[in-house]
C-alpha cells in the first residue's frame, strides 16, 4: 500500500514538507537557512509523532539528513574544493518543486479532458461455419510428418524396448490434443503431430483429430480464407469449437 | 482508386461541401475501423487496410477532423490524432451524462501523488521508478503500478545498468485524458537548468544521459 503521508498534513513526502516550509518563510532555495529549516522541520515531525501518528521513515531520514547538513555547515570548509553542504538538498527541493508544479498543471489538464472515454475493442466472434475440406489434407499432413519422422526414428531406437508393443489410446490423445489447444487459438496439424515421438502416437493423434472433428469439438480454420480450395497441408489448422470445445472430461472415443 | 488521393483531398480542402465518392468511402471506412477498434489504430495499419499511403491516411484523418472536432459539430464523438495513430473517443463534456446513463458513480480521479508521479515520468521519460522515488523523496512503487494498471504509463524496456530496472513512459491513454496529441505539447515547467542535470545520480539515471 501507499505509505501513509497524509497524516502529516497533506504532504506527499519530506521534500514536500520541506518545500512548504521554505515557501512559507519565503526563503531562497539556493540559500536555505539550514538551522531554522531544520528546527521547523523537527518541530513538525515531533508534533506529528506526539499526535500518536506513525511518522513514515522517509520523514525521519530527511530529519537526519537535515541534522547532518546543519552540523556540516558549522564546520569550516574549503570553498574551492568542497561543495556547499546544502547544495544537494537545494537541488532535490528544486527538482521536487518542478515536479509539483507540473503535477498542478496536470491536474488542470486532467480535470478538463479526463472525461474523454473510449470503448473496448469489439469482440468479433470467430467464424464457426463448417466448410468443406478434403480429408486428403489431413492425410497429407500426416504423411509429411511421418516421412520426416522415419528418417529420425532409427537413430532413436538404439536399444530393444522391454515392452515391444505399447498401446496408445486415441481418447487419451484427444484429451491431450484439446488440453494443448486450450488458449492457443489456431493450431496447425503439424504442430499436433510433432508433439508426438513415435509413429504409433501420431496415428493415435490422427484418429483423435478425426474424432474431435466429427464430434465438432474442434473445427478447421484455414490460415487464409482466400485459398480455401488450394489449402496447403502445412496451413491446415484447428481451433477449439465454441460449443463443445471447453469440456475435456467427457471426451469418449470408442476404441 | 487509381487517382492520386492527394488530389482528392486537396479538392475537398478547397471546397468543403464536395466530397468525392472515393474519399467518402475512405472516410466511412476509417470511422468504422476506429469505432470497432476503440483503441488507437496506427496510420501504418490503416494504410495497409485502406490501400493508401500512410501520408494519405494522415491527410484523410485531417480531412475527417472538422466533422468531429469543430465547434459546430453535431457529434458527441471526437477524433484524436496522435503521432502515429488515431482514435475515436467521447467528448469530455458528456462524461457526466455518460456516467449517469451507465450508472457509474465515482472513479476516474487521480490523487495528488499519482499526478506527481505522472508528471515526473512524463517529463523525464523513459525513466525508472527509482528516479521517481528520488525526485519525490518517497517510495512510489504503489503509485507507479497503479498508473500502469490504469494504462497511463507503460514499460519502455529496461535500463542497461545492474538490476536492469524497468523504464516507464506515458501512453496514448495519457495523451487522450490530458488533452494533448504528443508529449511535445506538455506545458513547460520552470527549469532549474544550472543544476538539474546533477540531480540524476547513480541508479536513477536520467534519459538525457541515455540518449
Amino acid at each position: 500500500m501507499e505509505q501513509i503521508t497524509y497524516r502529516l498534513d497533506q504532504f506527499e513526502g519530506p521534500l514536500d514538507l520541506l518545500l512548504s516550509l521554505i515557501q512559507k518563510n519565503k526563503f531562497d532555495i539556493a540559500d536555505i537557512p539550514i538551522a531554522i529549516i531544520c528546527d521547523q522541520y523537527m518541530e513538525y515531525i515531533n508534533e506529528a509523532a506526539a499526535r500518536d501518528l506513525d511518522v513514515s521513515s522517509d520523514f525521519i531520514v530527511m530529519a537526519s539528513r537535515l541534522m547532518l547538513i546543519k552540523s556540516r555547515t558549522l564546520l569550516p570548509r574549503d570553498e574551492e574544493t568542497e561543495e556547499d553542504p546544502r547544495e544537494e538538498l537545494a537541488r532535490a527541493v528544486i527538482e521536487y518543486a518542478r515536479a509539483k508544479e507540473a503535477a498542478g498543471l496536470f491536474a488542470g489538464m486532467y480535470s478538463m479532458h479526463g472525461g474523454r472515454m473510449v470503448k473496448d475493442t469489439d469482440e468479433i466472434p470467430p467464424d464457426n461455419t463448417l466448410r468443406e475440406h478434403s480429408a486428403s489434407l489431413l492425410a497429407a499432413a500426416l504423411s509429411r510428418v511421418l516421412s520426416e519422422v522415419r528418417a529420425t526414428e532409427q537413430s532413436v531406437t538404439r536399444f530393444t524396448p522391454l515392452i515391444k508393443k505399447r498401446s496408445v489410446s486415441a481418447a487419451e490423445k484427444a484429451r491431450s490434443v484439446m488440453t494443448y489447444m486450450k488458449g492457443r487459438g489456431a493450431v496447425t496439424a503439424e504442430e499436433l503431430f510433432f508433439r508426438e515421438e513415435t509413429k504409433t502416437d501420431m496415428i493415435a493423434v490422427f484418429l483423435a483429430i478425426l474424432e474431435l472433428l466429427r464430434s465438432q469439438r474442434i473445427i478447421i480454420v484455414s490460415g487464409d480464407d482466400n485459398d480455401e480450395g488450394t489449402l496447403a497441408a502445412e496451413s491446415l489448422s484447428f481451433e477449439l469449437s465454441d460449443e463443445n470445445g471447453e469440456n475435456i472430461d467427457d471426451v469418449r472415443i470408442e476404441e | 482508386m487509381s487517382e492520386s488521393k492527394n488530389d482528392i483531398f486537396s479538392e475537398n480542402a478547397a471546397d468543403g461541401t464536395l466530397v468525392r465518392e472515393e474519399t467518402a468511402e475512405l472516410l466511412r471506412s476509417l470511422e468504422a475501423i476506429l469505432f470497432a477498434a476503440g483503441h488507437p489504430v496506427t496510420y501504418e495499419k490503416l494504410s495497409a487496410v485502406l490501400g493508401i499511403s500512410a501520408a494519405e491516411v494522415r491527410s484523410l484523418v485531417e480531412l475527417a477532423m472538422p466533422d468531429y472536432n469543430s465547434e459546430d459539430s453535431v457529434r458527441g464523438i471526437m477524433l484524436l490524432a496522435f503521432e502515429d495513430s488515431c482514435q475515436l473517443c467521447t467528448k469530455e463534456q458528456y462524461a457526466p451524462l455518460i456516467k449517469e446513463a451507465l450508472g457509474i458513480r465515482r472513479g476516474g480521479n487521480l490523487s495528488a501523488s499519482s499526478l506527481e508521479v505522472l508528471a515526473i515520468i512524463a517529463y523525464n521519460q523513459p525513466c525508472t521508478r527509482s528516479y521517481v522515488d528520488m525526485v519525490r523523496g518517497v517510495d512510489s512503487g504503489y503509485v507507479v503500478s497503479s498508473l500502469a494498471e490504469k494504462g497511463l504509463i507503460e514499460q519502455r524496456g529496461r535500463l542497461d545498468v545492474p538490476g536492469r530496472p524497468i523504464l516507464y513512459g506515458t501512453t496514448e491513454t495519457f495523451l487522450r485524458v490530458f488533452g494533448i496529441s504528443s508529449t511535445d505539447e506538455l506545458p513547460t515547467v520552470a527549469k532549474a537548468d544550472n543544476n538539474s542535470a546533477d540531480v540524476t545520480e547513480e541508479d536513477a539515471v536520467s534519459t538525457d544521459e541515455l540518449l
